[in-house]
């Protein structure tokens, strides 16, 4: 290892080693001439001077590394030779690896990445079927049992995410919090950048321990990385809590997509929510459903299901010993034990099919890239035949020239590799612009949606490959050792190079077929992106603003909270600019929740659904959102505590409880016994989408806000002009009447109906991309094989014409090759698609996999630009004069 | 190991390391012409060292770390690179003496009179 060091060192004084060894050997013929009595007889058995510098400086070379540089300066200036040639090769390159590049970074974080615990792979997600369908949550006590009592893990950690207010420096700040059971930092097996998990006395009475770990990300931004930070006190929903510790920087949580800005011991959960503490811990919760995420490490040796079993036995026993409040017995649960390498993944479920449907695309474009470059190489070893032949007739290896030809062919995609990173930075920022804004579930692909190091490693490696990929066949081909006739030249002679053409020509079929798959793919999810844009919401989202508050985080009470409520619509009101203001719990489009609705004395058939859509909304919000009452009013100030019980129905409620009558005055019954209330309907509202554009309209049932207060609520404002330019004004309200109040949620409902289609406008905008990629490479491809068809046979094409055929006949050679070409690449991909795009079928809306529009669509694009790139060369052909092709 | 096939018959083939570390105990530090020199004239001529392999050796036992080198004026007001012996040259002398020797016994076993 020091030899290794001690020649490393001589590397970089190479130089000064190379005149001590001159020196040295000066000095030494001069002592030998002066013992012998002159110059001339040292000379004499010394050799030559010149030579033993050479071999004693050869002591401290790097041969391989040496031949390496050498390869690398000789691509270098062969590459520069042929600057046309370089740029399309590293341009192709560069769309190909970059596309892949920027689908990884995503793919990574996504699907791929584990978190970064020790033994990752021994976590699982642990859920329960209590015969309502698999639960990813469990409720307090039971966890606490289930945490205590197996014996199949080495730790069980659980969590639910909650928004909450950080206040520092008189700055009021919405962030996001992980509540964690006591034990998560040391059952994970993590250790924090900064002071220390929680201790055992933290986790075992409410309210009494308020203490935080705080992320690394959010250490960083609000409080500048202070190492002083462990003891300080932080402000969170207005109340004291001391910092702990500071999480690892790597780490972002257990569900992922999240990235917490701080970690809440859970028994100060009732600091962060407006929930009883009996539901929250007491005997009672056992019933109700869960509220934490559970996440466990497996004990060594022990298989998931064996720990599902071994679950399923202990959640029996506790379920047997805590009946429900009535005495009735309560559903014993099945346990469902899941991989948990990468925590909680729920959230990103939408996201992994486009993400691998996209995966697959950008491995295609990279195929059609490397099909590319293989081609221009197979070209170029035409034109390099002489060259070639005169170094493996000057006794170069073989095995020699294939190195020196697979050097360029890696420095060519290496090249392409850099440029390729560069776009890759731009896809991904194209990328993280279609992120939803405010969205829990993507925070953390948003704050990170740099190039990281394991993203580098990836595009090296694809750059290594895909240059041995193309690089391979082109340098065995342009090796073999066909010397004579390539050194007669013979390189013209027409039907020589049968071989060499038939794998070009393949080449380009492959790439046309590739290309039209990946083109009917970007049409069909166009055309799937067109139908859920035409979906009628039911309202109107132009021209609304919607912002959210949560008074009871800053510790409102429920009179506070309405008068807040009351005096901030009167405030809004009275801003010229709006036309109508309103309050509601849910913003539509936003995966809302639900409630169970049923009209009073109506008996369900056993199993029915009775679950209907929910919202809690201030007066005037049909006319915000200009959804059409049908019947009856909306709500007014008027309907208060003291007031009858009220509540507005949608249509198709209306038209299931009581088909043919009005349901006005008629009774529901809202919600789940025993907290279920009676209310008469005194309106009906015509059907609109509550949730996502794609359901089916559930039945839905309006409460009134001021009947039934609750602290979060969401400002819903109608303006007379362009929504955002009001945002300014609407906050100065808000603040007005309390500064020290975050605002969440603030965008248009413009924007919210957008990004409800983020997936599909994602996959849609990015395959429209790549298929004009792929495209415009398939083209560059058939460009550059029929050029070279066409300067190949120039002489023939000389004599043709000699012999009297048109520039017309001459074209028409020329494109009907090109276009057989074409043909058969564009048959092969249709065949291929139709077969492929099965497989997208449920991600698309309204559009048939066999859509005949997107597959014509695709194959007329195709078509109109090949022949394109088909008639440049055909031209070209067609004006060769025939002197001097035939003189050529 | 090139150097040596340039050798012909002059020193036997792998002892010119153990030779130079040899001399470099008896001399203290020496040049490359000292240490050539002394080799010839101890063994009274019969061992010609070429010029072409004792400086690649030389270079190959610096980066071995078995000999210093630094530059030093002789007697007779010239710059000479002077090469020392190091404790890694030491260690690897009697290794390479020792090897010679059961080679050399070895040898005699063989081509003696019983």
């Amino acid at each position: 290892m020091t030899a290794f060091w001690r020649k490393l060192n001589g590397w970089w004084r190479r130089d000064a080693i190379d005149a001590e060894l001159q020196e040295e050997i000066r000095t030494h013929l001069e002592m030998k001439a002066a013992d012998l009595g002159g110059p001339s007889p040292a000379r004499h058995g010394f050799g030559n001077p010149a030579l033993i510098l050479e071999d004693a400086r050869s002591v401290w070379g790097w041969p391989g590394l040496e031949a390496l540089w050498h390869d690398v300066r000789y691509g270098t200036r062969m590459l520069l030779k042929a600057p046309g040639f370089t740029a399309v090769a590293v341009l192709s390159l560069a769309i190909g690896i970059g596309a892949n590049t920027a689908i990884f970074s995503l793919v990574d974080k996504v699907l791929i990445r584990k978190l970064p615990v020790p033994e990752p792979d021994r976590l699982v997600v642990v859920s329960a079927n209590r015969g309502q369908g698999v639960a990813t949550t469990s409720n307090f006590p039971d966890f606490v049992d289930y945490r205590d009592k197996n014996e199949v893990f080495d730790g069980l950690v659980a969590y639910t995410q909650r928004a909450m207010t950080l206040s520092e420096g008189g700055q009021a700040e919405r962030i996001q919090g992980l509540i964690v059971s006591g034990n998560y930092f040391t059952a994970l097996r993590l250790r924090p950048a900064l002071g220390r998990g929680f201790l055992p006395e933290e986790d075992k009475t409410a309210s009494t321990h308020p203490v935080v770990v705080i992320g690394y990300g959010l250490w960083q931004r609000r409080f500048g990385g202070d190492p002083g930070i462990v003891g300080k006190s932080v402000s969170l929903n207005a109340r004291p809590f001391t910092v702990v510790g500071v999480a690892p920087s790597a780490f972002n949580g257990t569900v992922a997509g999240g990235a917490p800005d701080v970690y809440v011991p859970i028994m100060m959960m009732m600091q962060m929510t407006t929930s009883p503490i009996d539901l929250l811990f007491g005997p009672r919760s056992r019933t109700l459903s869960g509220w934490l995420q559970v996440l466990g490490r497996l004990k060594p040796g022990v298989s998931r299901e064996q720990a599902a079993a071994a679950m399923t036995t202990l959640g029996g026993q506790i379920a047997r010993a805590y009946p429900n409040a009535d005495g009735s017995p309560r559903v014993e649960p099945t346990f469902l034990i899941e991989d948990g390498s990468r925590g909680h993944t729920n959230l990103l479920r939408d996201l992994r099919f486009p993400l691998q449907m996209l995966m697959a695309t950008v491995g295609l474009i990279l195929l059609i890239a490397c099909a590319n470059v293989a081609n221009l190489l197979l070209a170029r070893a035409g034109a390099r035949q002489k060259e070639i032949a005169i170094r493996l007739a000057t006794g170069a290896g073989r095995m020699r020239l294939i190195r020196q030809l697979l050097s360029e062919s890696v420095l060519l995609s290496m090249l392409g590799g850099a440029a390729g990173l560069a776009l890759a930075v731009s896809i991904s920022g194209l990328m993280v612009s279609f992120t939803p804004p405010n969205n829990n579930a993507f925070s953390s692909l948003t704050l990170d949606n740099r190039l990281d190091v394991r993203v580098l490693g990836f595009t090296l490696a694809i750059s290594m490959v895909t240059g041995i990929l193309f690089g391979l066949a082109p340098a065995l081909i342009a090796s073999r050792p066909d010397l004579v006739s390539a050194l007669r030249d013979e390189a013209t002679v027409f039907g020589k190079k049968v071989r060499h053409m038939n794998l070009r020509n393949l080449l380009v079929v492959g790439q046309v077929a590739v290309s039209v798959i990946v083109l009917v793919g970007a049409g069909l999810c166009v055309r799937s992106l067109r139908n859920l844009n035409a979906i009628d919401a039911g309202f109107d989202p132009s021209k609304v603003l919607v912002m959210s508050v949560d008074v009871s985080l800053s510790g409102y009470n429920r009179e506070r909270g309405l008068q807040f409520y009351s005096d901030l619509l009167e405030r809004v009101q009275r801003l010229p600019g709006v036309e109508a203001v309103s309050l509601a719990i849910q913003i539509a489009l936003g995966d809302g929740f639900g409630a169970r609705m049923r009209a009073e004395g109506y008996v369900p058939k056993p199993g029915e659904d009775l679950s209907a859509d929910f919202n809690q909304i201030g007066p005037d919000y049909f006319r915000v959102m200009k959804i059409p009452l049908l019947e009856g009013r909306e709500f007014g100030q008027s309907d208060t505590s003291t007031t009858l019980p009220v509540a507005v129905i949608n249509q198709t409620a209306a038209r299931r409880f009581w088909p043919g009558q009005s349901p006005l005055g008629r009774r529901v019954i809202v919600g789940r016994p025993p907290d279920d209330e009676s209310r008469v309907v005194v309106g009906v509202v015509k059907d609109s989408k509550y949730r996502r554009l794609t359901e089916e309209v559930r039945p839905a049932v309006f409460i009134p806000f001021f009947q039934r207060y609750r602290g979060d609520m969401t400002l819903h404002v109608r303006t007379t002009g362009d929504p955002a330019t009001m945002l300014a004004a609407v906050r100065r309200e808000v603040q007005a009447l309390d500064a020290s109040l975050p605002l969440y949620n603030t965008r248009t409902l413009e924007e919210q109906k957008t990004s409800s289609l983020y997936t599909s406008r994602l996959a849609a905008t990015l395959l429209t991309i790549f298929g004009l990629l792929a495209l415009v490479l398939a083209a560059v491809g058939l460009y550059g094989v029929m050029a070279y068809t066409v300067s190949r046979r120039t002489h023939e094409i000389g004599i043709r014409m000699a012999l009297g055929a048109q520039g017309s006949d001459v074209r028409r050679l020329v494109m009907v090759e090109g276009t057989a070409i074409m043909t058969i690449g564009l048959l092969l991909g249709l065949g291929g698609a139709l077969a492929g795009t099965r497989l997208v079928e449920s991600f698309l809306y309204g559009v048939r996999p066999n859509d005949p529009i997107a597959f014509a669509g695709a194959a007329l694009l195709l078509a109109a630009v090949t022949l394109l790139a088909n008639y440049l060369p055909a031209r070209r052909a067609s004006r060769t004069d025939p002197l001097m092709a035939i003189r050529q | 190991m090139v150097a040596f096939q340039a050798m012909k018959t002059d020193i036997p083939s792998g002892t010119l390391y153990m030779l130079v570390l040899k001399t470099l105990v008896r001399l203290g530090s020496m040049h490359g012409y000292g240490i050539a020199l002394y080799i010839q004239q101890t063994t009274g001529d019969v061992l010609q060292v070429e010029e072409g392999t004792l400086y690649p050796a030389l270079q190959r036992m610096l980066i071995k770390g078995w000999v210093r080198a630094e530059w030093r004026t002789t007697e007779n007001k010239r710059r000479a690179r002077y090469y020392t012996l190091t404790p890694a040259g030491r260690k690897q002398l009697a290794a390479e003496v020792r090897d010679f020797e059961r080679a050399m016994t070895a040898v005699r076993q063989v081509i003696e009179p019983a």
